[in-house]
């Protein structure tokens, strides 16, 4: 009797303990923005129907005292890529908008943000040094969480193309654009999304993303064919600095994606930027918090000795510091190559560190626990 | 092989004549779909120098220039974006550089995006515009292991490494002035 009270004791507090992980990751770090903020919304204020919901995100909206044009940035539309939306809480925590106006919607997929992909092994958290200590931010996955919406099709017909994706691309939301007011959640998500772009009169697009090394789009911006002379002066300035990058247009024949969709179906200049992520490849090896953050990992050193990667890939990695200093960088590339080809709707920002001080000193060093 | 023997006298022969062969206007086209051309419309539009910039260039392009740049270095996005596939891109650009020869055109192949455009899917693009160029450019990182500079070697024609694309505009630009007492 004592041994089955035992048991039954272990047993509960495992599923005590488990429960407690998996609610947390239900749990939105808190965001330190700079005063410079002047509104903070939900992504519901522009499609209703999100309102309450996990797919309900925050909007941080940062106005210069100038009028000019509008740009959006989009992190953590996959969420087991942590540049994407460290990049945009970098940039909530530092910026200063001194013209135009600054939209920055960090966990464009929030669903995504609260459990890891199946069989991946990726860890639930990972931890950042700052100024006051560690913090911890969660790892997600690259699909909407299934509690939100399952089971998927075994075809994915893209709406409105009728282009057929794989059936787990429907919980995708970068297959997923420009979505659909009565459609799947992800595709109400997409919807919401497109709707703030109309609604806010977005001019610039800025889609922040990563992939594996050896994918062939990588180290890349991806422009819509409207938003290729700004990606291209943009890509130009960042070799300028001696950074990698490559200029990709988007295909016309590939839907779903924002850099088509939002640059097809809203006036903005849709882009997207891609960075170099180890803990997402299919070559790595041990999958852990550490491989998040340093991006040091010996099978794809190995890899590139024998030009199996699309990057260089030496023994010391490719740290989160530099994936999210690349897309810091890239940011302010593509608006300052936005206001040169825009006269009258420039929008200027501060504040934010430079690629040099990133990497110098960590992303970490600049993020606020008070503002 | 004689096509280029005859544009090579052509262009010693403008030169001992004390004008450059590079005239404006110049037809901008890419080997491999990159989006690089891109880059070096901003270069040109930059220096003020005349062209038209076609991604899909024929042939029949070639009737309103007089100077071909092409852009090499592939891009699957660009051939998706394009629908055209590597075979036919390959074809298409055969095609523009033998008329070019062919008519006296000369062809400046340049290299500008790096290791990124090098690798299985660029290196055919890369060589045929090398292997039919009378002068190339590129920007470093793309020729780290010495495969343009080896292959321009060979054919005897001008190579010059720049660090950056926007360091394009200066030699491009002497290119296309007419030499010192004209």
């Amino acid at each position: 009797m004592i041994r089955k009270l035992v048991i039954l004791a272990l047993l509960s507090a495992a599923c005590f303990i488990s429960g407690g992980m998996l609610l947390s990751q239900h749990q939105d770090e808190t965001l330190y923005p700079t005063p410079s903020l002047t509104k903070r919304m939900m992504l519901s204020d522009y499609f209703s129907v999100l309102r309450g919901g996990d797919g309900d995100t925050e909007v941080f909206e940062y106005c210069g005292d100038e009028g000019g044009g509008t740009v959006l940035i989009l992190g953590g539309t996959h969420c087991d890529e942590p540049a994407s939306y460290l990049a945009a809480y970098l940039l909530i925590e530092t910026l200063d908008v001194q013209r135009g106006r600054v939209l920055i919607v960090p966990r464009a997929n929030r669903s995504a943000l609260t459990h890891n992909l199946q069989g991946e092994g990726h860890p639930q958290t990972f931890e950042v040094e700052t100024l006051h200590g560690k913090r911890s931010f969660r790892m997600g996955s690259r699909y909407t969480n299934p509690l939100n919406q399952w089971p998927d099709p075994e075809v994915y017909l893209h709406s409105p193309s009728k282009q057929e994706l794989s059936g787990s691309d429907s919980r995708n939301l970068n297959r997923c654009y420009p979505g659909r007011a009565d459609g799947t959640y992800t595709e109400r998500v997409a919807h919401a999304l497109a709707e703030l772009i109309k609604q806010e009169k977005v001019d610039l697009v800025i889609d922040l993303h990563e992939a594996s090394p050896e994918y062939p789009v990588i180290n890349a911006i991806v422009a819509h064919e409207r938003a290729m002379d700004c990606a291209a002066f943009a890509v130009m300035e960042l070799q300028g600095q001696g950074l990698e990058y490559s200029l990709e247009p988007s295909p016309q024949n590939y839907h779903g994606l924002s850099h088509r969709e939002l640059g097809d179906h809203t006036n903005a200049l849709a882009t997207l930027m891609e960075s170099a992520n180890a803990s997402q490849g299919r070559l790595r090896g041990r999958t852990d918090a550490q491989l998040v953050v340093t991006g040091r990992d010996k099978m794809y050193t190995r890899a590139a000795e024998i030009e199996m990667t699309r990057v260089p890939f030496g023994l010391e990695g490719i740290p989160l510091d530099i994936r999210v200093a690349r897309h810091i960088e890239g940011t302010r590339q593509l608006v300052l190559a936005f206001n040169g080809l825009n006269a009258g709707k420039e929008v200027e920002f501060g504040g934010a560190p430079t690629y040099a001080e990133i990497v110098e000193r960590g992303f970490g060093k600049f993020m606020h626990e008070e503002n | 092989m004689r096509r280029l023997f005859v544009l090579a006298i052509f262009i010693s022969a403008v030169l001992a004549n004390g004008q450059t062969p590079y005239q404006t206007p110049v037809l901008l086209t890419t080997g491999g779909q990159s989006a690089d051309g891109l880059f070096m419309k901003n270069v040109l539009t930059k220096e003020g120098i005349e062209f038209q910039y076609k991604p899909l260039a024929t042939v029949a392009d070639l009737d309103s220039a007089k100077t071909l740049i092409m852009v090499i270095g592939g891009s699957s996005k660009g051939l998706g974006a394009a629908r055209i596939s590597a075979e036919d891109e390959i074809a298409r650009m055969t095609a523009l550089l033998d008329s070019a020869a062919a008519k006296r055109i000369p062809v400046i192949a340049a290299h500008l995006g790096g290791k990124n455009r090098r690798g299985s899917l660029s290196d055919p693009f890369n060589d045929l515009g090398v292997q039919k160029s009378n002068h190339f450019f590129v920007v470093k990182g793309g020729d780290d292991d010495g495969y343009f500079k080896k292959r321009t070697n060979v054919r005897k024609i001008p190579y010059l490494m720049v660090d950056k694309t926007a360091d394009l505009g200066a030699p491009l630009k002497q290119l296309f002035t007419k030499p010192a007492g004209e």
